[in-house]
């Protein structure tokens, strides 16, 4: 029986700047923002932020120096990518590029690929998005039907893609399509094509959310031409790639700091001294956001010291979820006029645009019971 | 993990197999009681934090902190926890360690030289009382003491401070032991919700309903899941409450710790009885040395109304610092005190 295990961190991350000069640099460029477009952070996408993170090489650095990275430790990203979120810095420009989509790159791409592409991501100015998710195959992403068939050396691609956050601003997708038919196992027999969105036969439609926003797109593939070169990894292989790359994206700061702004808000519009009430709720936060960083962080140095922490992320990413989605839920609960000088109106705004995007904090990246059912794998019980 | 501390652990994980062996879990007599407590007497234990050179086990936080969850782990509630403690502190008062055991306890009035107690039931066993009122200690023996009438089980006494054979002002002030309690029971919680998955786990995949285990049923399978993310939470605070409390001050961390190990023991309490129906609901079922004690711990040295409203005036006073500032802080200092150390 296998029990989950989060030793803390025990170093710092080595050459990582200093948090005052990230600080120093974020309050400037993110002076112009209110609380609730900060609060949008990795949903919201602004090519001129994301440029001038490149400028200041803080995009891609665990990638190696020769494809414009600083082949940095992945805590040094941690650090950055953390102070960027605390903030609310709108990072969704680049976010999927440095994330994931160049770490599959730097594992999977050829020589060719790596030297076109990643530098141009370093740099902020080529976007990456994910297209996994199609109408018919959610959580049941191995029924995915969208096909590439080969053509010559090279592939076409046919079918479709949904939820696919900010498709209409980047300029490609690692999309998993299937390349071969396995009646048997449907896992086998599945690819990662790296797609340029600019090819004919791509349609990109935003959808709007709830909110108001239209991030995620519908994204619809006729006879797209995908040169040979482009197929990340070995064909067949995909299920297993995405498999890893899933593993990138469930344990960062992300899954935790998602209502952050709206802590230091309430923070500073509470009065000198409030009620018990909210007082406690202001108690209850600082204690759930310094476990679930320690735990974040104890993944962190899983992940660093060459771990396969798969079950700790899920386990991060689920009890993260949940205090995100907590924070604008018992906000609203304790709220008391008599305790919060609001006379602008932008808590109310933020926490009105909080409760709102909130049900998708436990959807995107694998909804509550996918990662539930991880989780009890883990343990043994399926 | 240091070779000093994995013989700890080992020492401690055998004693204590043992001693649950050894029937410690059911209701002692007063023989049995001090059959047990010589064992663990026997072995040092209790001056796990009291430095070498002065007789003791050189132990730190980090040490401590899995002996705590040892306890908890094991379904043991001898005051071994309290015993390190106030001896840890006894120590740095310049105090000589008395033979016997020790209870900590808070004053919650004085008048004249009457020292009002309460600290549960501990009193019964023990031959002191180390009495801390707000900037204030004193070593008291509980034979002079006066056992209230109204009080259930000897949980409130009242002790002539004339009585106390040491005394003496506290610099730190009374609420860095309450701390240091607190994450204390906070490591025990950790240790019992290890337990309540362990069996848990055991129990789903033994017992068949429909034909089939119970871990094959969804709705099982999830709770168990919440149940390994509470556990999760509570040891990964724990432990790093500990590491903050080896490199420097850690009220902080040792409030949010004993805060969220409080919320992991109720939630874990609940799922371990639902998965395990009627029978982890009987006396003779281990079930309750976990669930139950998970419980008990949960409301002393601090429930989470008291920790919660602590830990928000904290970062109310720490303001205008934003809240993020000050929590990173925090953390990035104890990695580099930690680094230091070891450089
Ligand atoms: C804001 C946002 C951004 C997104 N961005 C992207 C993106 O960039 N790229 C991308 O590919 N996708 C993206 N997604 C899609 C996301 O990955 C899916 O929403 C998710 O995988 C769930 O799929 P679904 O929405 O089809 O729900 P379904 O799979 O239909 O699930 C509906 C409900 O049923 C439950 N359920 C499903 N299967 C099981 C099961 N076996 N056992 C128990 N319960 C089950 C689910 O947990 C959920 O509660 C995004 C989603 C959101 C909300």
């Amino acid at each position: 029986m296998m029990i989950p295990d989060f030793p803390p961190i025990r170093v710092l991350p080595e050459g990582a700047p200093e948090r005052e000069n990230i600080r120093a640099f974020l309050d400037e460029q993110l002076d112009p923002f209110s609380p609730a477009e900060r609060a949008r952070s990795w949903s919201a996408c602004d090519a001129r932020f994301s440029e001038e993170l490149g400028k200041q090489g803080l995009i891609g650095l665990t990638w190696p120096e020769k494809f414009g990275g600083k082949a940095a430790s992945h805590l040094v990203r941690y650090r950055i990518v953390e102070e960027l979120l605390a903030a609310g810095a709108p990072v969704a420009a680049h976010w999927f590029a440095d994330r994931q989509s160049g770490t599959m790159l730097l594992r999977y791409a050829s020589e060719r690929q790596k030297a076109r592409l990643l530098p141009r991501m370093a740099a902020g100015e080529l976007y990456f998005c994910i297209g996994m998710s199609e109408p018919d195959s959610g959580s049941d992403l191995a029924a995915l039907r969208t096909e590439a068939r080969r053509d010559g050396e090279d592939w076409r691609v046919t079918g479709s893609k949904i939820w696919t956050s900010h498709a209409q601003h980047a300029h490609y997708m690692i999309a998993l399509v299937r390349t071969g038919s396995d009646e048997s196992d449907r896992r086998t027999g599945l690819s990662q094509l790296i797609i340029d969105l600019s090819s004919p036969g791509v349609t990109i439609r935003p959808i709007e959310d709830q909110t108001g926003d239209a991030h995620f797109c519908e994204i619809f593939l006729d006879d797209v031409l995908v040169p040979a070169d482009m197929l990340l990894g070995e064909p067949g292989n995909g299920w297993a790639q995405v498999n890893a790359e899933l593993a990138l994206e469930r344990s960062g700061p992300e899954r935790f700091l998602s209502s952050h702004v709206l802590i230091e808000e309430a923070l500073k519009a509470l009065s000198e001294n409030p009620s018990e009430t909210l007082t406690a709720l202001v108690g209850h936060w600082t204690a759930e956001l310094w476990t679930l960083r320690q735990m974040s962080l104890a993944v962190a140095g899983t992940l660093e010291r060459g771990g396969d922490p798969m079950v700790e992320a899920s386990i991060v990413k689920d009890l993260g979820a949940q205090f995100e989605q907590s924070v604008p839920r018992d906000l609203q609960a304790a709220w008391d006029q008599a305790d919060i000088a609001d006379e602008s109106g932008e808590l109310d705004e933020t926490l009105t645009y909080l409760v709102g995007a909130s049900p998708s904090f436990s959807l995107r990246g694998g909804t509550r019971e996918i990662l539930r059912g991880i989780i009890a794998r883990g343990l043994g019980l399926r | 993990m240091s070779e000093h501390r994995a013989m700890l652990l080992d020492m401690v994980d055998k004693l204590f197999t043992k001693l649950v062996e050894n029937g410690v879990r059911d209701n002692l007599s007063a023989e049995d009681f001090s059959r047990h407590w010589r064992a663990i007497e026997g072995l040092g234990l209790t001056r796990l934090l009291i430095p070498e050179q002065a007789g003791g086990f050189d132990g730190n936080w980090e040490d401590a902190g899995p002996v705590f969850k040892a306890l908890g782990s094991y379904g043991i509630t001898l005051p071994l926890g309290e015993n390190i403690l106030a001896q840890h502190w006894l120590h740095r008062l310049g105090q000589d360690i008395p033979e016997g055991i020790i209870q900590p306890a808070f004053a919650e009035s004085r008048t004249g030289d009457v020292l009002v107690l309460r600290n549960g039931a501990g009193f019964a066993k023990a031959q002191w009382i180390f009495a801390l009122e707000p900037d204030r200690w004193s070593l008291l023996p509980t034979g002079n003491a006066d056992r209230s009438p109204s009080a259930k089980s000897g949980a409130v006494l009242r002790c002539n401070i004339s009585t106390s054979v040491a005394n003496g002002p506290l610099e730190t002030g009374d609420r860095a032991f309450f701390s240091e309690a607190a994450l204390m029971r906070a490591c025990q919680i950790a240790g019992a919700t290890e337990t309540m998955l362990r069996i848990t786990l055991g129990h789903a995949l033994d017992r068949t309903q429909f034909g089939r285990p119970l871990a094959r049923f969804q709705a099982i399978q999830h709770q168990l899941a919440m149940l390994a993310e509470e556990n999760a939470a509570a040891s990964c605070a724990t432990a790093s409450a500990c590491q903050a409390a080896l490199a420097g001050d850690a009220q902080f961390e040792m409030a949010a710790a004993k805060f969220r190990a409080n919320r992991a023991a109720t939630l874990a309490a609940d799922i371990a009885h639902q998965v395990h129906g009627a029978i982890g609901f009987t006396r003779e079922y281990s079930l309750r040395h976990f669930s139950q004690q998970a419980q008990a711990w949960a409301r002393e040295f601090g429930n989470e109304r008291h920790w919660a409203l602590w830990l928000g005036r904290f970062a109310l006073e720490a303001r205008p610092d934003p809240l993020w500032n000050w929590l990173t802080a925090r953390s990035d200092d104890v990695l580099a005190r930690e680094q230091r150390g070891q450089s």
